[in-house]
């Protein structure tokens, strides 16, 4: 119950943080030395220059294999935002709380 | 007898309440719904304090005290008092309710004006 | 007489003076209502210590010097102080945040707050069914209200979906109240404890149905959480915060009370299936959601799933998760509300595009709030989530795999929350940090919260330990209340 084998855990993060920062830094380091040494001022894709800004990822393009291998879209369309319907799960919840209750008590 | 029937027509007063407030969609009507179903609430606190032939529970001409207010008052009148709290009780939620249907009836002003409607049907701008 | 109870006369108060004061000297508006918090949150904290030197670790008042069942009861045990000096807190830190946020000091917007805040903490004051309905009442009321508060389309949308279906909650509460009032004769908690110790009844199970009904779709348990991610999506940030923490940390109270200190009944069983539906549906409802405020509700919706889980197995890991949930779900909306400031955008996509630049502290503040929600070492979410994992272990492992996997789904979707708004390629250029002390003070303060508890994960555990004493025996609680 306590959280006595938290401290090996803590000190194990305590590690992997500072890795990071260190990481961290140096990578930083690197990467402006990097920029300022090939005066890299412009973006580049598929042979072209492209504004920074327009290479955002869509948000429906994280985890869609995920998504789609289990089936999950179909959780969210049934949240079909009409309001009778979200009373009747109310209502249809109501009645199976009640009947197990009174099954059980 | 009559507490039989005032539970009667509170449990179908409640069962109207819950197939207006599910069946229809117009938003007036939901709402209608909704005040027809507390009312049946309100009927059955108040048949749960009925007394038949009970005498209005108010006490007079007795030396009032905090502590030993139970004990100053003769019993026989007390047995034929009705219960008072759920008068109070029914008051206080009919205030509540009074407040929820009025500021409803606002919003449902506002959804008018602005998606020209008060079907719930139509209002699935927040969805998923 | 108890000191925190000040608060709820201070906030109503603080409601009525507010309009007033709106009508000539407008900026004295979120003075008053910063003012009334903080003299509620001080009020709250000076009680610990009057709770602690008490015999039994329960205070109790009764109104007008009326005897126990007849009088209205105050009556609050450690588990009541946690709620409400959370409660406060985060009022304070949601009243300072909307200083700024909300642009040309609204004086409605003010009032209706303190009114939600002094709902929330009467709720947590009162030791009476009926007293817990009305402040209930109280708190949707004002919550329906802040929802429309833009008066936008989607705003009065959320705003009538909550309130038919709130209102239908609060009428079953109602039911189960006067079914409570036909069966004892009395509506004091203490006293329908005596009264239904020893004599069961076929009406007890029904009355606690739809108690329990009411209060789920309150505090949003699957599958009566739709309501939650239309309002929070709709309702000012600060609010939203308060919404998605103190509000449903408050209606978790209320169903705690009502099972253990009344009834005295632990529904393990239906409590972890309705826990488990919860975590896993919000936490895989989040990973689809282009709006951060969706993603966030979600979220919220299912560290709840973890809490009921945790309540069915383990108390006191519920109650160290309850708080710690409060403080994350505060920090998220809040560093949120801080990047979106100046604008009404809240979908991710179009955000990865625009121009904000926010201040440093705001991504870091996310970040945290973020990681702590999925559960990483050294962070609040963490100690907690880990005495919940090791606590289910014992007993139920396939709980304990499904809380872990959507540690992993929360871990996911956090991620590419916080990829998508801080750091996705437009973010280089901007028109300068935004640096207001009302906003960095709360975010600041709960960072802050956040790593002491992820950090001193002992003494969160050793209190919650208490909380959880003196909630497993009601015993206690039903003779402080009746023989004083």
């Amino acid at each position: 119950m306590t959280i006595h084998n938290l401290d090996l855990i803590l000190a194990t993060s305590l590690l992997i943080a500072a890795i990071f920062i260190i990481a961290k830094n140096k990578m930083q380091y690197r990467t402006r030395k990097e920029i300022s040494a090939a005066g890299k001022t412009k973006t580049y894709a598929c042979g072209q220059d492209v504004n920074p800004r327009e290479l955002t990822t869509a948000q429906n393009t994280f985890y869609r294999t995920f998504i789609k291998t289990f089936k999950l879209g179909k959780l969210k369309k049934l949240h079909t935002g009409l309001l009778t319907d979200y009373l009747y799960w109310t209502f249809a919840s109501l009645i199976i709380i009640l009947t197990i209750l009174v099954l059980i008590l | 007898m009559i507490t039989v029937y005032s539970l009667t027509a509170a449990v179908i007063l409640i069962a109207l309440g819950t197939y207006a407030l599910l069946a229809k969609d117009n938003l007036i009507k939901k709402i209608i719904g909704l005040g027809i179903f507390t009312d049946g609430i309100h009927l059955l606190l108040i048949s749960i304090g009925y007394k038949e032939e009970g005498i209005a529970p108010i006490i007079r001409d007795i030396h009032f005290n905090h502590a030993t207010a139970v004990n100053a008052i003769n019993t026989s009148a007390l047995n034929a008092m009705v219960d008072p709290l759920p008068q109070a009780l029914v008051l206080t939620s009919i205030v509540i309710e009074l407040s929820i249907t009025a500021l409803a009836l606002v919003i449902i002003i506002q959804i008018h004006k602005k998606y020209n409607t008060i079907n719930s049907k139509h209002l699935r701008r927040l969805k998923e | 007489m108890i000191p925190s109870f000040l608060a709820i006369p201070v906030l109503l108060f603080a409601a009525f003076l507010i309009p007033l004061a709106g009508i000539h000297k407008k900026k004295l508006v979120p003075l008053i209502a910063a003012a009334a918090t903080l003299i509620s949150f001080i009020a709250s904290l000076m009680t610990i210590p009057t709770l602690l030197n008490s015999t039994n670790k329960i205070l109790t008042h009764q109104m007008g010097n009326w005897q126990a069942p007849y009088g209205i009861t105050i009556a609050i045990d450690s588990f009541s102080l946690m709620i409400i000096t959370l409660t406060t807190f985060i009022g304070l830190l949601a009243a300072i945040f909307s200083k700024k946020y909300i642009k040309h000091s609204k004086p409605e917007y003010y009032s209706l707050l303190c009114l939600l805040l002094a709902g929330l903490t009467g709720m947590a004051h009162t030791g009476d069914l009926f007293n817990l309905f009305v402040f209930l009442e109280i708190t949707s009321i004002s919550s329906y209200a802040l929802t429309a508060f833009y008066t936008e389309k989607k705003s009065c949308e959320a705003s009538i979906k909550y309130l038919i279906m709130g209102a239908f909650a609060t009428s079953l509460i109602l039911l189960g109240i006067a079914l409570t009032y036909g069966l004892t004769g009395t509506l004091n908690m203490a006293d329908i404890a005596r009264a239904t110790n020893n004599n069961p009844s076929p009406t007890i199970p029904v009355i606690i149905g739809l108690l329990l009904t009411g209060l789920a779709l309150k505090s949003a348990i699957v599958p009566l959480h739709a309501w939650k991610p239309d309002v929070l999506e709709a309702t000012p940030i600060p609010v939203g915060a308060i919404f998605a923490s103190a509000s449903t940390a408050t209606c978790l109270y209320a169903i705690i009370r009502i099972l253990y200190t009344i009834f005295d009944i632990h529904l393990t069983t239906l409590m972890l299936a309705a826990g488990t539906i919860t975590m896993l549906t919000g936490a895989i409802l989040a990973m689809q959601q282009d709006n951060i405020l969706r993603l966030l509700a979600y979220s919220a919706i299912s560290q709840v799933g973890y809490i009921m889980i945790a309540f069915a197995t383990d108390t006191t890991s519920a109650v160290f998760h309850l708080f710690n949930i409060t403080i994350i779900e505060a920090l998220l909306f809040l560093s949120v509300g801080a990047l979106l400031i100046n604008t009404k955008e809240t979908g991710m996509t179009k955000l990865s595009t625009m121009n904000l630049n926010p201040h440093k502290i705001i991504p870091a503040a996310f970040l945290i709030g973020a990681l702590s929600n999925a559960g990483i070492p050294l962070l609040n979410g963490f100690s907690s989530k880990w005495l919940i994992y090791i606590t289910t272990l014992e007993t139920y492992p396939l709980i304990t795999i499904a809380a872990v996997l959507t540690s992993a789904l929360t871990l996911a979707y956090s991620i590419k929350a916080y990829h998508m708004l801080f750091r996705s390629a437009g973010r280089r250029e901007g028109e300068g940090p935004v640096t207001n002390p009302s906003i960095l003070i709360p975010l600041i303060t709960l960072i802050i919260i956040c790593l002491y508890f992820g950090i001193f994960a002992e003494q969160g555990e050793l209190i919650s330990q208490q909380i959880a004493e003196s909630l497993a025996n009601n015993n206690i609680y039903i003779q402080a209340v009746l023989n004083k």
